[in-house]
């Protein structure tokens, strides 16, 4: 599957959708489940959306802001149907299925509305494929080659997501390219890391905060959609709450920091904010069954590590 | 009887006999929902199969009631592999899901997760994973896939999955044994050896391939202080390795 193709094709489908439904003047409130006409019935619509300015930062949180701050926001996220469950009562308790409000396509921009700091290195590489991409020669990322996405890209995906957890264990399913993410809550990392698309994931709690240290990834991944890249010296910090804004149900914000003196002159965060949605799940994504050579007609293989696994650590 | 008895007893006796009957009430209270329901499973953890298997064969140790279309197809596919050509099993050719059935044979770990709403299975083989609701309605799958849709439920002592909406490109095991469309499988999951062994029945039911329905049982070992770890199965190919290596 093309999987740039595939998460378009959602964000209008779903953009589609939340104009169709109407503007709502209120928000309803959650209610205790009834039935389970919630696993099928349609989502709550959210409250009217504002226009933004051009220009006026940051992105604004629980809307689907495809263009990135400073673009003109799009519709709210919609809510889980009426009488859907609530998140667990335990605020440290994150699982279930949700979905992210801020899927971006073009280079991120910075909690606070501005460009990433790029090193010079890192602003070339950007440029390179950002050119390539609007030339039609697009360059081969991961996800076109059915490897992960990365976590970054990850979280920016605007499929569901669920959220797995245990005493140990908390696991991120991402629909989009598959992927999975296993943090262990507790415990610290090892002196010796072999990098990997994953990276090596603990988590412990400050308060109601779940925070996530990773380090120990391979450079194979980008950091967003548009290509900003990462090196293998990347340290990313999640910082995973729930929040109550207003709406029906909590919502998952999570902060990420990102820490990369490769190709960034000074850390950044970015933010994204799930919805709560039991009512959906991830789909399968099969890659690797059905891929086919002519996904990547007229596109580049600049790095052939990618295909040929020829890389430090793998099993 | 209660009332008349404290009548003609002290105003203390009668307060004690009052608060010893209510705590009889309350132990047989809970005696009973103790024996009326089972605590419910947990089988959240990870977990490896014992005995690994290419073959999947019955709970008698027969090979399944294959109807002669399907019993057809699998001997091509026997075939094909006595001759060194796994080509047609996409899960060697191209990494594709090995589905649902397929996983519990081969020698990777899985973690499992269970909260109020859902299961969760993770399974170390290529980043694969597949999760279903708690609920007894059985959801229709809008279309097929590698892991169908399902739904569980907690049952007694064990917990129940039925899966139907299985694709029928999949195996259900790694010689190449067929299914179609229409199978529905249900697996029971049962904890043994206190709490470090995990059972898993699973009935099989598919009118077109095969001429009844038929179970087998896999058993799983928990291991303990174990993290998942991340396994991309086309750098393994891509270096002139198996997709599942049985090594592992």
């Amino acid at each position: 599957m093309n999987v740039w193709k595939g998460g378009l094709f959602r964000l209008m489908i779903c953009a589609s959708f939340v104009a169709a439904i109407g503007l709502a003047t209120s928000v309803p409130r959650a209610q205790e489940p009834a039935d389970e006409s919630w696993r099928t019935g349609p989502p709550q619509p959210a409250p009217p959306p504002q226009i933004m300015i051009v220009g006026m930062p940051p992105t604004p949180e629980g809307r689907i802001v495809p263009l990135g701050a400073g673009f003109p926001a799009g519709a709210p996220a919609p809510y889980a149907p009426a009488g859907a469950p609530a998140p667990s009562a335990d605020k440290r308790d994150l699982s279930g299925v949700w979905q992210n409000t801020n899927f971006v396509i073009p280079p991120w921009t910075t909690v606070e509305g501005e460009p990433l700091p790029y090193t010079a290195e890192g602003q070339s590489i950007l440029l390179h494929r950002v050119d390539m991409a609007t030339t039609g020669q697009s360059v081969i990322s991961s996800t076109y080659v059915c490897r992960p996405g990365g976590l970054l890209n990850d979280l920016n995906f605007s499929a569901p997501i669920e959220i797995a957890q245990s005493d140990d264990t908390l696991a991120i399913m991402v629909e989009e390219g598959r992927g999975l993410h296993t943090i262990r809550l507790g415990g610290t990392h090892p002196d010796r890391i072999v990098p990997t698309f994953s990276g090596d994931a603990i988590g412990y709690w400050e308060g109601d905060t779940l925070v996530v240290d990773v380090v120990g990834f391979n450079d194979e991944t980008n950091v967003d959609w548009a290509g900003s890249p990462h090196s293998d010296q990347m340290h990313v910090i999640l910082r995973m709450t729930r929040v109550n804004l207003g709406g029906p149900y909590e919502d998952l914000r999570v902060l990420i920091t990102v820490d990369d003196p490769v190709y960034y002159s000074k850390p950044w965060s970015v933010l994204k904010t799930f919805r709560w949605r039991p009512d959906l799940a991830p789909s399968e994504f099969d890659c690797e069954g059905g891929d086919i050579p002519e996904n990547r007609d007229g596109m580049r293989l600049e790095n052939p590590a990618l295909i040929t696994g020829e890389r430090e650590g793998r099993r | 009887m209660l009332g008349s008895q404290s009548e003609a007893l002290g105003r203390n006796d009668a307060h004690c006999v009052t608060q010893r009957r209510l705590c009889l009430a309350a132990a047989v209270l809970i005696v009973g929902i103790g024996c009326s329901h089972a605590e419910q499973i947990d089988v959240s953890g990870v977990w490896l199969p014992e005995k690994p298997s290419k073959e999947i064969r019955t709970s008698e140790g027969e090979l399944p009631p294959l109807r002669s279309e399907f019993l057809e197809l699998y001997e091509q596919r026997l075939a094909s592999l006595e001759r060194g050509d796994n080509s047609f099993d996409p899960v060697e050719a191209k990494c594709a899901m090995p589905g649902l059935t397929r996983m519990h044979f081969i020698p990777y770990p899985v973690q499992i997760f269970q909260n109020e709403l859902r299961v969760a299975f993770v399974y170390e083989f290529n980043h694969n994973f597949r999760s279903v609701s708690i609920t007894d309605q059985q959801p229709v799958a809008p279309w097929e896939t590698a892991y169908g849709l399902g739904a569980a439920q907690f049952i007694d002592d064990k917990l129940v999955v039925r899966t139907s909406g299985l694709i029928d490109e999949t195996f259900l095991d790694s010689m190449g044994m067929p299914h179609s469309n229409a199978l529905n499988v249900t697996e029971t999951y049962r904890l043994l050896r206190d709490g470090d062994k995990l059972e898993v029945t699973l009935e099989f039911s598919d009118q077109e391939a095969f001429s009844s329905p038929w179970t087998t049982i896999v058993t799983y070992r928990r291991l303990r202080n174990y993290q998942l770890a991340e396994d991309i199965c086309l750098d393994r190919t891509s270096l002139g390795g198996p997709a599942i290596d049985w090594n592992n």
